[in-house]
């Protein structure tokens, strides 16, 4: 074999120091540790990956705009995907054929179980219901720590799945002794045409639609989405926006407006905000949050702090410590919030529901018991304070 | 030749160091090891080649070289741990190719470097003696292999950290290097070297900072890094970076204990293999007379009761072993066994979910007992691979219990018994008078019957068996593996192949002879180690014995190589005896299994590396043993390595198991003892 020079040798070791020595060399894999908060993980569109023509799970997307050149922009979330025709969206379920807009979610449910509702969670909204729960794949995110990336960071083609119209779906959560569907799993924004299809016949058939989302959705969709949801658990996953880019490769900004619409609209909502170490447990940031969802949205809609586990990619550090979970509640019951929960912690005594009237225990949680329900007409039994919610007289009876 | 000797010391250690450090920061899997040793043992062979350019040695270049080779280990290792988190964030794992292109940038220095130094020192003994041969050099090499394996593995390890290690196994290249000191520079270069060594001594600590928290204990045990965060009054241990127990989660040790043993009237014995925060107190709640735990690091069963993650209940027998081996030679029987283990993911874990542990456990419980065990599931949706893993163990475990009960969730949990499985575990446990804060309350909002319907409705009875010598996990979790990062391993594996082919049309006959040698010593190396863990048990001492009498072998047979005349026929007879001892090998491993003593794996990797030891000087005697000549042989002989170490841990073993594997290495071989015959037929003898 022919033997390299001493001057390549010098200058290939040269080079392999220099990328060694460097992070910057590794940008593509990685991001800074310090801060957490560079670098951005945002998903990208997916060139030429559409399938050759329209599928039984494919239905013409409802919001796009037509562009020169067969190019159509998808009009759902903040990413505006423009998608050349053989393109595939960020979120993976939208695609470009022949110049429309398709997506391959459609009737292709992956997931369909029947949950608790606290179990999405919402904690306010008919406790003790049982909860048709659907998603299809695909998110427009990317959260290094996503508990169901087994589906949000495939395409729909990639799961198994199986066939479930929109009526049959209102028909199964009927037949289940389900009170409300919920959208959930994954991200529903990206199946936002197969929620919607489902939701309207599940409002006529007197079910709640429950939409469990990280509220990155455009203005025009989600006043669509007001019309038919009935409650929303949104994931406010940090208070900062180079976090959001570089932990969900999303921004804030798209977040905090999807709050604000859904107070306004009266959209029964619950927040939920992950304590991830290291990440988002920044207490100057957790108040800052909550300083913002009480001038913005009102102390009312109950704010759920969760314990992180190792999941996903994330899965080299510890879960987060109860007392900064307990630090965090406190920071949001100071800042004025009512109803300020602390999740994944079995048995926390932050899991019930205390009056922010009298203080009293209104409503305990044991799992997804209840054993001590106070409420009467939607106000606390002992002093008579209107607790937020929607709240049912014939489910406190069943309690 | 001192210096040879002393930087095979360094050298092996150091490659010892750094494989330990890899797996505490990446994967701790065997894809891992494969691409340390495979870039090592590359960049290595690149090494040597560069060498060739080397017009005239001098000893004050070999001098800065090998103070270099010193002042590089603990920078390097200081190096990986400071970009390791600043590359790829905090907390994250990472995939196969950032893995692959990491390791092999931050041990390119120091693995170019070594793979210089041997040929440039054989360059600069023939300056000083012509004719000296390439041979002794090898057998210096080799000499300073074997004493720096066995330094480290039976010494080093347990008294030193890595950064310790390094300098102190470096002392002897550093005497050696002092002999060639050029002068006062020279000395003042030795100076700094002992400082930067110094320095790294000082700050093995510091170099471990947790992102999060502090770090309030540290042990390099003899299986894996530990270490002990505190975050807030939150303890965790965590295993190669992986947390592995915290004071502050019941699930876990709820879901572990409280499934199979609500199933037991009155449980009286009970088997442990590893342990959780908490599962013990939970145990102690059924008040069994006997609860024996079976903890294969004693640092972790030690750290564990240090911190409070584990308690001290009526009836505990710890045990320190591993327990697979231990259940094997253990005449109790037990009411429950409970496997409290990490996916299994590796050889070495993939043991405690094949057939025939799951026979052994079956042996060991008393009629209506309950074998336990779980793997990692999915909140809501199974992937591909993962159903898989789900049915081959559905279906192995169904080999040796009549009922096999799966229950869903984040960790999927088997019950194994001979009578059927019952799911109203939340009534037996208030029937019991038993407490909990997970199972009792969640159990029926998680799961369902529809859920454990959907689950039992995935696996079927058909799924292919997990067997030892057959390991069909291991392919389903590095398929699960690479799914997760969005990765393929196909690309790499061309790219390899291509190259492969690439320099295999370059090489000459001797040289490929060396090559497959090479491929064939790592190969056949790995698959001893792997069929030893398996069939006797994962004991550090034993495994490190068995790679010191694998490396021990080389020494005399290179030896013998250099005093046998006709080497077209020696190569020859080497190949043929190789060849020979593969098939033995097959035999055995096949008929013989767990009945083979642990001298039997010894003895066979003592003789395989004599006679690959024996073939390097006689093809360098076919070659001329001039330095081009010696170059290359020793850098076929590492590239070969190489392939050997990745083919055969990455794809070979998890795809065609212990017995195909062996059988494929027969097929190189057979390759390789053709293309000599024809070489020396073409030469005319």
């Amino acid at each position: 074999m022919a033997p390299l020079d001493r001057r390549t040798f010098i200058a290939g070791t040269a080079a392999w120091l220099g990328c060694a020595a460097s992070a910057e060399a590794f940008r593509p894999f990685g991001r800074r540790s310090e801060e957490n908060t560079a670098g951005d993980i945002r998903g990208h569109i997916f060139k030429g990956d559409a399938p050759a023509q329209p599928g039984p799970w494919s239905h013409e997307a409802y919001r796009y705009e037509k562009m020169a050149e067969g190019r159509v922009v998808c009009a759902v979330c903040p990413h505006r995907c423009l998608l050349s025709p053989g393109d595939r969206s960020v979120c993976r379920s939208k695609v470009n054929l022949g110049g429309r807009l398709y997506t391959l979610a459609f009737g292709n449910p992956c997931a369909v179980h029947i949950d608790p509702v606290e179990k999405k969670p919402l904690y306010h909204f008919l406790p003790g219901i049982r909860v048709y729960s659907l998603a299809a794949a695909g998110c427009n995110f990317r959260c290094l720590n996503c508990q169901n990336w087994e589906i949000s960071q495939f395409t729909p083609e990639q799961v198994r799945h199986e066939p479930l119209a929109p009526e049959a779906a209102v028909a199964a959560a009927g037949r289940d002794g389900c009170r409300a569907v919920a959208y959930t799993y994954s991200e529903p924004i990206t199946f936002i045409e197969y929620m919607t299809a489902i939701a309207r016949p599940a409002k006529v058939a007197g079910l709640k639609n429950l939409w469990i989302s990280n509220g990155y959705i455009n203005s025009g969709p989600l006043a669509d989405l007001c019309d038919l949801v009935d409650g929303a658990n949104i994931n406010l996953k940090a208070f900062n926006d180079d976090i959001y880019r570089a932990l969900n490769g999303g921004r804030l900004a798209p977040v905090l407006e999807t709050l604000k619409t859904l107070h306004a609209r009266k959209v029964h909502l619950e927040i939920t905000n992950l304590v991830v170490p290291g990440y988002t447990d920044d207490l100057q940031m957790v108040h800052a949050m909550c300083r913002w969802i009480v001038e913005n949205v009102g102390p009312d809609h109950p704010l759920h702090f969760l314990r992180f586990f190792p999941q996903y990619k994330l899965d080299r550090l510890a879960a987060t410590p109860v007392s900064t979970l307990e630090r965090c509640r406190d920071i949001a019951l100071a800042q004025g919030l009512r109803h300020v929960y602390i999740g994944n912690v079995p048995g926390h005594a932050a899991n019930h529901t205390y009056c922010h009237g009298c203080g009293r225990l209104i409503i305990e949680r044991r799992g997804y018991q209840l054993p001590q329900y106070h409420l009467k007409d939607d106000a606390c039994a002992f002093c008579g304070a209107k607790i937020a919610g929607v709240w049912e007289e014939k489910v406190k009876a069943e309690k | 030749m001192h210096l040879v000797v002393a930087t095979g010391i360094a050298s092996v250690a150091t490659q010892l160091v750094l494989i330990r450090e890899y797996m505490a920061q990446f994967q701790g899997n065997e894809v891992t090891i494969a691409l340390v040793l495979f870039n090592w043992l590359v960049l290595g062979g690149v090494g040597t080649r560069v060498a060739l350019s080397a017009r005239q040695a001098a000893s004050s270049r070999l001098f800065w070289l090998s103070l270099l080779l010193i002042g590089l280990g603990p920078i390097q290792l200081a190096a990986i741990r400071w970009l390791r988190p600043l590359v790829f964030g905090t907390g994250l794992s990472v995939g196969f190719y950032p893995i692959f292109v990491f390791t092999l940038l931050t041990m390119a220095p120091y693995g170019l470097l070594v793979g210089y130094v041997l040929p440039y020192s054989l360059f600069l003994l023939r300056r000083q003696v012509p004719d000296y041969g390439g041979t002794r050099i090898y057998l210096a090499d080799n000499l300073g292999d074997i004493l720096g394996g066995a330094l480290f593995t039976f010494v080093l390890v347990f008294w030193l950290t890595p950064l310790q290690a390094l300098p102190a196994a470096s002392l002897p290249l550093l005497a050696a290097a002092a002999r060639l000191c050029p002068g006062r520079l020279g000395w003042a270069g030795l100076t700094g070297v002992l400082l930067i060594s110094l320095l790294g001594m000082a700050g093995e600590r510091a170099s471990l900072r947790p992102p999060v928290g502090r770090l309030i204990d540290y042990e390099e045990s003899r299986y894996a890094r530990l270490t002990v965060h505190q975050d807030q009054e939150q303890v965790t241990l965590f295993a190669d970076g992986q947390p592995l127990a915290g004071t502050q989660d019941p699930t876990l040790a709820e879901q572990v204990v409280h499934y199979p043993l609500s199933q037991l009237a009155s449980p009286g014995r009970i088997l442990l293999i590893s342990a959780q925060g908490g599962v013990l107190e939970e145990i102690a709640k059924y008040r069994p007379a006997v609860i024996t735990y079976v903890e294969l690091d004693p640092a972790v069963a030690r750290l564990m009761a240090r911190y409070g993650l584990s308690a001290d209940v009526p009836g505990l027998r710890p045990v320190i072993a591993d327990g697979r081996e231990w259940l094997r030679h253990d005449p109790q029987s037990y009411d429950a066994i409970l496997l409290n283990l990490p996916e299994p993911d590796t050889f070495q874990l993939n043991r405690f979910f094949t057939e025939r542990f799951f026979q052994l456990a079956a042996r060991h419980l008393r009629p209506g007992g309950v074998l336990c065990f779980y793997v990692e599931g999915a909140a809501n949706y199974l992937t591909e691979p993962q159903r898989r893993k789900i049915a081959s163990l559905f279906a192995t475990a169904g080999r040796h219990f009549r009922h096999v009960q799966l229950l869903p969730g984040e960790r999927i949990f088997f019950l194994c018994r001979q009578v059927p499985v019952a799911l109203d575990i939340p009534r037996r446990l208030s029937r019991l008078g038993i407490a909990t804060r997970v199972v009792g309350p969640f159990f029926d909002g998680d799961i369902t019957p529809e859920r454990i319907q959907a689950l039992m409705q995935a696996v079927d009875a058909q799924a292919p068996v997990n067997r030892d010598t057959r390991p069909y996990l291991m392919r389903v979790a590095w398929a699960q593996w690479f799914l997760k990062f969005g990765a393929s391993p196909w690309v790499f594996m061309l790219l390899v192949a291509a190259a492969l082919i690439f320099y295999g049309m370059r090489l000459r006959s001797e040289e490929y002879i060396l090559f497959s040698t090479g491929l064939l010593a790592m190969g056949g190396q790995i698959v001893l180690i792997f069929a030893f863990q398996i069939f006797l048990g994962y004991i550090y001492g034993r495994i490190g014995m068995l790679i010191t009498a694998t490396l021990a072998g080389l020494l005399p047979g290179a030896w013998l190589g250099s005093r046998h005349r006709r080497p077209a026929a020696g190569l020859m007879a080497a190949d043929a005896a190789i060849l020979i001892w593969l098939a033995v090998l097959m035999a055995c491993l096949h008929w013989g299994g767990d009945r083979l003593p642990a001298l039997f794996y010894y003895g066979a990797g003592y003789v395989l590396a004599m006679a690959c030891g024996f073939q390097v000087p006689l093809a360098l005697a076919r070659l001329g043993d001039d330095n081009r000549a010696a170059a290359g042989i020793f850098s076929v002989d590492l590239v070969g390595g190489a392939c050997g170490a990745l083919l055969t841990s990455t794809l070979l073993i998890p795809y065609l198991g212990l017995g195909g594997t062996v059988a494929l290495l027969i097929v190189v071989k057979i390759a390789s003892l053709s293309l000599m015959g024809r070489s020396v037929m073409t030469a005319g003898g």
